[in-house]
């Protein structure tokens, strides 16, 4: 095809033309005329040879590509003519599609992206459900039963989260464990990017649990990138490991959102933390994931029967751990479809403000439509098919879309590099611009094109000729019949302005109300947390250990504005293993599930650990230097255990069993929250650090005043302590607690920024609406003034437009925001999804910003002369 | 042999079609075959030539490509391709129709009516 190159097509056209009339004339020559008189005679007979040229490029007829760039060229021409409108709706569009794009690369690297293992379709995700805990992890026992009787699967795998200390490359860090089967990798398909990963083969697995693969993201920050790492050694937890590779760089495990540092096998863990592989065992120690992979030719449905089968059989062996508990398979991909919610409700969140900015950019079009009613109306005269008016005025909607999406995309590009400075919670991930973002850009920025473009030159294909051509502008009367549809469009802005307002009205409350929840201790407290490594990886014997945690508390209330030091196994509300519990008997209640011991969560912590978190003491005492191993055991309960346990009397003096020894009850606390700040009540104990040894301790330390001040003192304090123990990790506990809810806030503050856009991207679209009514108007306000109206009356006539527009999108909004509530009801706490106030302040201020976006025209129209306007007639 | 006569409407493009269905020709090899097969007695006009030769080829009738004229010039030649035989065939039959049909309307005698 050679449509697209004009220039050479005229030049071969003038070629084959010479040619003709030079042929002919030989022709002549060689009957006998003289040369110069045959090539006078061939042109002559020839005829007309540019009319001939006109008529060949008429009759080669005009191709799509040619007639696009006419399109093309005249749109941008059309667009250069009202640079405002075009430089208005390209901003408008750049900051929906920015917004998009920059949101779209966010839960992408998080949520979307397909795992990188070998054919992730086939993998199934196994779950555990069982009526009493809605926790999908499943025991070891259960795993090794699914493992190795479900065939519809060529390899199960298993991997739980837990946390270690790696050390041996001088400071020490806290890294996520992913502890995991043996098969993991090979299962997975997963290589190592360095090295190897663990072997699948049953006499490797003694090697294997000496060995760990570490992932990239460890490798780099702690490592260094280190190319010879593997085949060297490294501490975790203070038992050496040889790092047998390096995962590969997008690796980061099956779970979204949480990569793990380093992984060992089941037996590794085991090796690292002794009495660990006690939990292999026990059926009711349920906190492995699953996932299987379907063998070739197998499908789900079969996978789903075995795995019923098989919880069955299960029940009927071991009924206490396994009563109703049943196994559910369904396609990895769609699993973390709870992890998905988030992403999916950003992206619905983020749509909105695109689809009002499509709104907007549709509206202008429509009234630059209007204005160029004379001009369609001329080309269809002129013979233009009313097709070709509308591909024209599609492809200015292009041209448009395009620079928005090119512009969008760099603010998203701006966005994204600002990510990790606006969201500092935000995990360390593969943050950035790829193909798949800049597909999503072009695809969206595409379908706006369509969105916006489609009602304008719907209506170019139905203008009237001869009332446009005649110059029948719109007067008083006859006028409205046009505005419905950008009525409908700039309530429809407001409308969905209005959801995000809504949205973030329920986030931010519910943000308030997590603020308030009483945590069981004071977080408002001048508290400084020391996270110190555990000191028998750095030589101490147990003994000397135990005797290290006191020696710190009571170094550093020497300190001149330290008023107490604690000490506790586990800092308040933290995931890691806060779920560990003890078996603890209750002399006269027996569990319901025909067990004699209740699994409850606890603490260990050191004297006067009450006191200086400020967490209240319902009853009795704390722990205190007293309570040493040679005195009798003691615990201390929180006030939901004694309800439960002890309802209408004082548990303390009363006695439990833990493990084979009986403690007894010297005090009450408050309840509190342990793990998750929005946890339900539930019973806990405290053992004293004194009488039960714990591997590693936080400490808490209280300051009279700001904490920040005296960090530097008291590290100085530890440092005299013992010089090689690092603390790793120095944070008040105001940080702390912005810590806990840092997810909250983030996707509040998210939120709360697309709301703010949106609404004034609507607020802008408003604006527009108005202006162009009051300039339509202007000649009937001409009128009503000349007839007596006042400023106020005029005021009031464009004032109701705006508010009549405002308050329908208003409604339809706050309908929207009731419907789609469901969605939001995952990330909100404490309040309903439908909460009043949330949704009535979204209205107030949606209507309170359309007026003031109406009065700015509203003052133009005040100042309309009637003179001048009716001398325009 | 008398005046050469002017062109029906409509029977440039077949007489293009027949022409090049004998083989390649460049656009002046067209108008002296076609002088040659009907041995001077139509009249082409040569300006008229070219943007027909231009419309069929736009049609996909006819295909052209530049090659060397028997004077050693560069030339642009045309050749039928299938769907343009598809068309000479129908065209010619439809002609030939048309042709009996009008000739016998116009043999017909007043009695006959």
């Amino acid at each position: 095809m050679r449509l697209w190159s004009r220039s050479r097509m005229e030049s071969e056209m003038d070629a084959e033309l010479r040619f003709h009339i030079e042929a002919y004339a030989d022709d002549l020559v060689r009957g006998g005329l003289p040369r110069q008189e045959a090539i006078r005679r061939a042109r002559l007979e020839f005829g007309g040879l540019d009319r001939a040229k006109e008529e060949c490029r008429d009759a080669r007829g005009v191709s799509v590509v040619e007639s696009l760039i006419q399109d093309l060229r005249f749109g941008g021409r059309m667009l250069r003519k009202s640079p405002g409108f075009a430089g208005v709706a390209i901003v408008s569009l750049a900051l929906g599609i920015g917004v998009n794009s920059a949101v779209f690369s966010l839960v992408d690297s998080f949520l979307l992206r397909p795992w990188p293992v070998s054919d992730p379709g086939r993998l199934v995700a196994i779950e555990t459900s069982w009526p009493k805990e809605p926790n999908p992890d499943t025991s070891f026992p259960d795993y090794s039963d699914i493992a190795r009787e479900a065939g519809a699967f060529s390899g199960v795998v298993a991997y739980g989260l837990r946390g270690g200390f790696v050390s041996g490359q001088g400071q020490g860090l806290e890294a996520t464990v992913e502890v995991v089967s043996q098969n993991y990798f090979a299962a997975l398909g997963v290589g190592a990017l360095l090295g190897r990963v663990f072997s699948p083969k049953p006499e490797a697995e003694a090697g294997d649990a000496r060995s760990v693969v570490v992932s990239y993201g460890l490798w780099q920050s702690y490592f260094g990138g280190d190319p010879s790492l593997p085949g060297k050694t490294t501490l975790l937890d203070g038992k050496q490991f040889a790092v047998i590779g390096i995962a590969p760089r997008d690796f980061c495990g099956l779970r979204r959102g949480s990569p793990p540092g380093i992984w060992v096998t089941t037996g590794g863990w085991a090796t690292m933390v002794p009495g660990e592989e006690r939990t292999y065992a026990e059926r009711d120690d349920r906190w492995f994931s699953l996932a299987g992979r379907l063998r070739p030719g197998a499908r789900i449905g079969e996978a789903r029967a075995q795995l019923q089968t098989l919880a069955r059989r299960i029940e009927v062996a071991s009924p206490v751990t396994n009563r109703d508990v049943r196994f559910l398979a369904h396609p990895a991909a769609d699993t973390d479809r709870g992890d998905l919610a988030p992403g999916i409700f950003l992206m619905a969140m983020v749509g909105l403000v695109l689809l009002i900015s499509c709104a907007n950019v549709a509206n202008l079009l429509l009234a630059q439509t209007e204005g160029r009613q004379r001009e369609m109306a001329m080309r269809r005269a002129l013979g233009a098919a009313p097709w070709r008016l509308v591909r024209q005025l599609l492809t200015e909607g292009l041209i448009l879309s395009s620079a928005g999406g090119i512009l969008g995309l760099l603010l998203a590009w701006l966005l994204v590099s600002l990510a990790p400075a606006l969201i500092p919670d935000l995990p360390a991930a593969n943050l950035g611009l790829d193909g798949r973002v800049l597909a999503f850009t072009a695809a969206i920025s595409l379908l706006a094109a369509v969105v916006f473009g489609l009602a304008p030159a719907a209506r170019a294909a139905r203008c009237e000729l001869t009332g446009a051509l005649k110059g029948e502008g719109p007067r008083l009367g006859g006028t409205t019949r046009r505005l419905p549809l950008r009525s409908l469009l700039v309530s429809g802005e407001i409308a969905f302005a209005v959801v995000l307002l809504a949205g973030s009205g329920l986030l931010l409350r519910s943000l308030l109300y997590s603020q308030r929840i009483d945590p069981g201790f004071d977080p408002k407290k001048n508290l400084l947390m020391l996270s110190v490594a555990p000191p028998m990886l750095y030589g101490y014997s147990e003994g000397q250990a135990a005797a290290l945690y006191p020696a710190f508390a009571a170094r550093l209330e020497s300190v001149p504005g330290v008023l107490r030091a604690s000490y506790a196994r586990r800092p308040p509300l933290t995931e890691i293993e806060g779920g560990e519990t003890k078996a603890v008997a209750i002399p006269g209640v027996r569990p319901p599930n025909g067990s004699d011991r209740f699994k409850i969560r606890y603490n260990i912590v050191g004297p006067k650990f009450f006191a200086t978190l400020g967490a209240r003491l319902e009853r009795g005492r704390e722990f205190n230097e007293l309570d040493v191993p040679a005195a009798a055991p003691v615990v201390i309960v929180n006030d939901a255990m004694a309800r439960k346990f002890w309802p209408d009397r004082d548990p303390v003096g009363r006695s439990i069993q833990i493990g084979q020894r009986d403690y007894r009850i010297v005090g009450v606390a408050q309840t509190g929250r342990y793990v998750d700040l929005h946890e339900a009540f539930q019973p806990y104990i405290f053992l004293p650090f004194t009488q039960v040894f714990s591997f590693e301790c936080t400490l808490f330390v209280e300051t009279a005043g700001q904490p920040q001040a005296l960090v530097h003192a008291v590290l100085k304090e530890t440092a005299a302590v013992d010089k090689r123990l690092p603390i790793v990790g120095a944070v008040t506990m105001r940080d702390y607690m912005r810590g806990v809810l840092s997810e909250q806030r983030t996707i509040t503050s998210l939120l709360v920024g697309l709301s703010v856009l949106g609404m004034l991207l609507a607020a802008a679209g408003l604006y527009a609406a108005v202006a162009h009514l009051v300039i339509r108007r202007t000649h009937e306000i001409g009128v009503r003034v000349a007839l007596g109206a006042s400023r106020g009356d005029v005021l009031r006539l464009v004032l109701i437009q705006g508010l009549r527009l405002s308050a329908a999108g208003a409604a339809a909004g706050l309908a929207g925001a009731f419907a789609a509530s469901r969605l939001i009801s995952n990330f909100i706490y404490g309040i309903a999804p439908t909460d009043p106030l949330s949704y009535a302040s979204s209205a107030v201020i949606a209507i309170g910003v359309a007026l003031v976006a109406a009065y700015l025209p509203a003052r133009r129209a005040m100042r309309v002369d009637p003179m001048v306007t009716l001398r325009c007639e | 042999m008398g005046k050469p006569l002017g062109l029906l409407q409509g029977t440039l493009d077949m007489l293009i079609l027949k022409a090049v269905s004998l083989g390649p020709l460049h656009g002046y090899g067209i108008l002296l075959r076609i002088q040659q097969i009907s041995k001077d007695r139509l009249e082409i006009q040569q300006g008229s030539l070219y943007p027909a030769l231009y419309r069929l080829e736009h049609q996909g009738w006819i295909a052209s490509v530049w090659g060397e004229s028997e004077n050693k010039r560069k030339a642009k030649y045309y050749r039928l391709t299938a769907a343009g035989r598809r068309r000479l065939r129908s065209e010619t039959e439809n002609w030939n129709r048309m042709a009996d049909v009008i000739a016998g309307v116009l043999r017909t005698n007043p009695e006959e009516v």
